[in-house]
């Protein structure tokens, strides 16, 4: 480009143009701005309006034994033509759901199907967006509708994160222990989020069987076996010990770290051999998780093996070995104190444990 | 000839420099609406307490770091110790501080000296000692004495002593939600194949706010101007800026007073380099060059949420000092590692995020700078067209002003922490000026953190606080 035509090309009259069409676009999302300021402040008041009314009637509709008969008070039911305050009384209907239980959380469902917000919730599960699919299948599980678990089992499995998430979630929350017959089929991640939440859905209900988990524990998705390691862990499944024991093997990690917790756990005779052979293999991370078990697993018959990681060049393992030692022997580790002096890091680490001892 | 060649390379260069950061502001504008939109959609429904009660939840190590913080340090030790997360622990590292910051902890937390060993992974000043309270209401509560030796040393100590996996980097007098540790760890949580080393959050200022017993009460738009449009440079910043680059995964910046990081990624890295004054800022460029080295997926993410509020500088001096300081910090970072400046060898970070540093935040000042001194002389000797100079001024400031409103309205419609209408009216108003007086402003502080730099000044220039103290009364 010649600079004639640079010129010309930058006139002044095309970057007025542009400056006119940035001041429009400015204007439009400045009058946006206050349009959302004031949809979201009426939106306020009418909630604040009507809220305390819902509630109100709410708590009254729960305390009837024939719910069918409660008639909606027509200026709420006005409101409820709104998508907005559906949402809202969903919203409001979750919360209380959350924190009742028994007949109170029975007739809260029936409330629920009353008010014709289970269509509103199967049509968001039936949408093709997903944060709205998601949000159907969270309001049908808080809910407890049972009749829709088929539909919602197909998600289990979504290529979606979210959708498969909130779908894991409510099969859990529908059939306990038996929900996780999902891992069978899951090709796609099982997030450490994820499986927290499992894990403390699966904690308030009955313990159950799981007979799949040898197939978990061998699963090509390593989230599916990581998360089957912790249930192993958490649920003291004696059982599949051996099939714990390949899962040292794994190159992943994360999968070796809760393997060796999780042997740990549910330790037998042989565990303790299989640790002091896997050792020297591990990185550092995962050698402090197996000197780890020796606190607990550890017998006299392992002192000689935990003075030869004394050591180690990292100080974190001389702590855990020097803890594992205490707890083994109490006569051992007083005379390490005095085979150590002269060494200063052994020392600091030594009064460390024994303060650890006394608090 | 050479005047010629001259003249037209400054003037095509400019031109093209214009063209790319313009570019790249509406890219990032762009950018930054899926991922925010996405985030909220995903956590309109997330229950988080089930991570603060979990014991399952990764275990937390809050640093911070405090010299001479007497006056608040009390407050503040509360504050964090009355955070959502059960597997947590705060550690206080007192970095030599003159005053009685240390005795005043030893007296309200009824602390001990206690014997634990502490392994130098990362080379720091001694430390003095560690204390721990006797009262079990505070066993999450672990102060560490130690020699001065600056923040990032401070900092590199709490990673030697810390226990957990997790490590949060804070700013001991900032104010953080009482969810902000669930959040912040959550990306970690959420890893794949590519590990997440780091995770930011959002910073806000907390000047005019309501602050009651170390909480934030309630928000408002401060009534200071430096503050105000600190205000307004932090939304553009954090919800636009790095939102996007860290969809790109290319963000090289996670703020000091607030930022989580894989504790063995954070060592095998270095740590903190306290021979910079940007240590925040190095330590993610490190870390990510640590992992593009050893060829291993990774990730640094963000999340939107406002989670930390700190109090902004509310006069020109101190303003001026903490641009200087940031400014040196870049170039020094840039400088730390410049064999990843073009180098294909770094991926995205050395062929995007870096050339981008460079270009439009480290030069930028110096390029405005000098273009404010040519204009000058073009004046001089009358050589300025001034049809077109008015007509591309009045384009860039359109464009400016559209980008601040863009910034304003992804804050109303996601966060929207001003609810009144009147503090969004004053943040926009105020935008009006910035191109006259807070942005030269600013230009001319970066100007004198080069000048800093070429004087070998490496002090990070005193930053007097106001502290939050009596709540301002709001009418």
């Amino acid at each position: 480009m010649n600079s004639d035509a640079f010129f010309r090309f930058i006139s002044p009259s095309h970057l007025y143009f542009g400056a006119t069409i940035f001041g429009i676009i400015t204007v439009i999302i400045v009058l946006m701005i206050y349009l959302f300021l004031y949809v979201k402040k009426s939106r306020f008041r009418i909630k604040a309006l009507v809220g305390a009314q819902l509630n109100e009637w709410i708590s009254d509709a729960l305390t009837e034994d024939e719910l069918p008969r409660i008639a909606i008070p027509n200026d709420i039911s006005h409101y409820l033509k709104k998508p907005f305050m559906r949402q809202f009384l969903m919203d409001n209907l979750i919360n209380i759901r959350k924190n009742v239980t028994g007949d109170v959380a029975t007739s809260l469902v029936v409330l629920y199907k009353m008010l014709g917000l289970k269509d509103d919730s199967v049509r968001k599960l039936k949408s093709l967006v997903w944060h709205k699919r998601a949000r159907g299948i969270y309001e049908l599980y808080m809910m407890q509708q049972k009749e829709e678990l088929q539909d919602i089992l197909e998600y289990t499995n979504s290529n979606n994160e979210f959708v498969r998430m909130e779908a894991q979630t409510a099969i859990i929350g529908f059939s306990g222990f038996n929900g996780l017959v999902f891992l069978d089929q899951l090709t796609y991640p099982l997030y450490e989020w994820q499986q927290i939440k499992l894990l403390e859905q699966l904690n308030a209900v009955n313990t159950g069987d799981m007979p799949h988990l040898p197939l978990w524990l061998s699963s090509a998705n390593s989230y599916v076996v990581h998360f089957a390691l912790k249930l192993t862990e958490i649920y003291q499944q004696f059982q599949v010990h051996d099939d714990v024991v390949p899962c040292l093997e794994s190159k992943n990690d994360k999968i070796r770290n809760q393997a060796i917790k999780t042997l740990g756990s549910i330790a037998s005779e042989n565990t303790i051999e299989i640790f002091k052979q896997h050792y020297d293999k591990e990185t550092v991370l995962n050698k402090k998780a197996i000197l780890e078990q020796f606190v607990v697993n550890g017998t006299g018959a392992e002192l000689e093996f935990l003075y030869d990681k004394l050591d180690e060049e990292d100080d974190g393992l001389k702590l855990e070995a020097i803890r594992a030692i205490a707890s083994i022997d109490n006569n051992a580790f007083s005379e390490l104190e005095h085979t150590s002096a002269g060494d200063d890091i052994l020392i600091s680490i030594i009064k460390q444990v024994k303060y650890e001892n006394a608090v | 000839m050479i005047g010629q060649i001259a003249s037209d390379l400054l003037t095509y260069g400019i031109f093209l420099y214009a063209i790319v950061l313009l570019l790249f502001y509406i890219a990032i504008g762009l950018f930054s609406i899926g991922d925010t939109r996405k985030y909220m959609h995903k956590n309109s429904f997330t229950d988080y307490r089930l991570l603060a009660s979990s014991p399952h939840a990764p275990s937390v190590s809050i640093l911070a770091p405090a010299y001479n913080e007497g006056a608040t340090i009390i407050e503040n030790v509360r504050s964090l110790l009355s955070l959502y997360y059960s597997n947590l622990e705060v550690l206080i590292i007192n970095d030599g501080s003159k005053d009685d910051s240390l005795q005043k902890l030893i007296d309200a937390y009824q602390l001990e000296k206690i014997d634990y060993h502490v392994q130098y992974k990362i080379a720091t000043k001694e430390v003095r000692g560690i204390y721990k309270s006797k009262n079990p209401a505070y066993k999450k509560l672990m102060v560490i004495d130690k020699v001065n030796g600056g923040k990032a040393d401070a900092l590199n100590v709490g990673i030697n002593v810390s226990a957990n996996d997790y490590i949060v980097c804070i700013d001991v007098d900032c104010i953080l939600e009482q969810d902000s540790v669930l959040k912040m760890i959550k990306p970690f949580l959420e890893e794949t194949d590519a590990k997440v080393i780091a995770s930011g959050g959002v910073v806000r200022i907390a000047n005019s706010c309501e602050i009651k017993d170390g909480r934030l009460v309630k928000v408002h738009l401060p009534d200071n101007y430096w503050a105000k449009m600190q205000s307004l440079e932090y939304i553009r910043a954090f919800i636009l800026g790095r939102m996007a680059w860290a969809r790109l995964n290319g963000l090289l910046l996670i703020s000091g007073a607030f930022g989580a990081f894989d504790k063995q990624i954070a060592i095998s890295a270095g740590g903190y380099n306290h021979k910079t004054v940007g240590e925040d800022m190095e330590l993610v460029v490190r870390m990510r060059r640590y992992m593009e080295e050893l060829n291993v997926p990774y990730k640094v993410t963000y999340i939107p949420d406002p989670l930390c509020w700190t109090e902004a500088p509310t006069s020109k001096k101190i303003l001026g000092r903490q641009r200087n300081r940031w400014t040196r910090g870049t170039i020094e970072t840039l400088k730390f590692h410049k064999i990843m400046f073009f180098n294909p060898k770094y991926g995205l970070l050395g062929m995007l995020s870096y050339p981008y540093w460079f270009f439009f935040e480290m030069l930028a000042p110096v390029i405005e700078f000098f273009g404010m001194i040519i204009f000058l002389l073009l004046t001089v000797f009358g050589l300025i067209n001034w049809h077109l100079f008015i007509a591309l001024l009045v384009f860039i400031i359109s464009f400016g002003y559209l980008y601040s409103a863009f910034a304003a309205y992804m804050e109303v419609t996601t966060y929207n922490m001003y609810h009144r209408r009147t503090d969004m009216m004053k943040l926009l108003i105020a935008a009006l000026s910035e191109p006259f007086y807070f942005h030269p402003f600013v230009v001319w502080a970066a100007i004198k953190g080069y000048v800093d730099i070429i004087r070998k000044k490496n002090s990070w220039g005193e930053m007097t606080r106001q502290g939050f103290g009596p709540t301002p009364v709001k009418k």
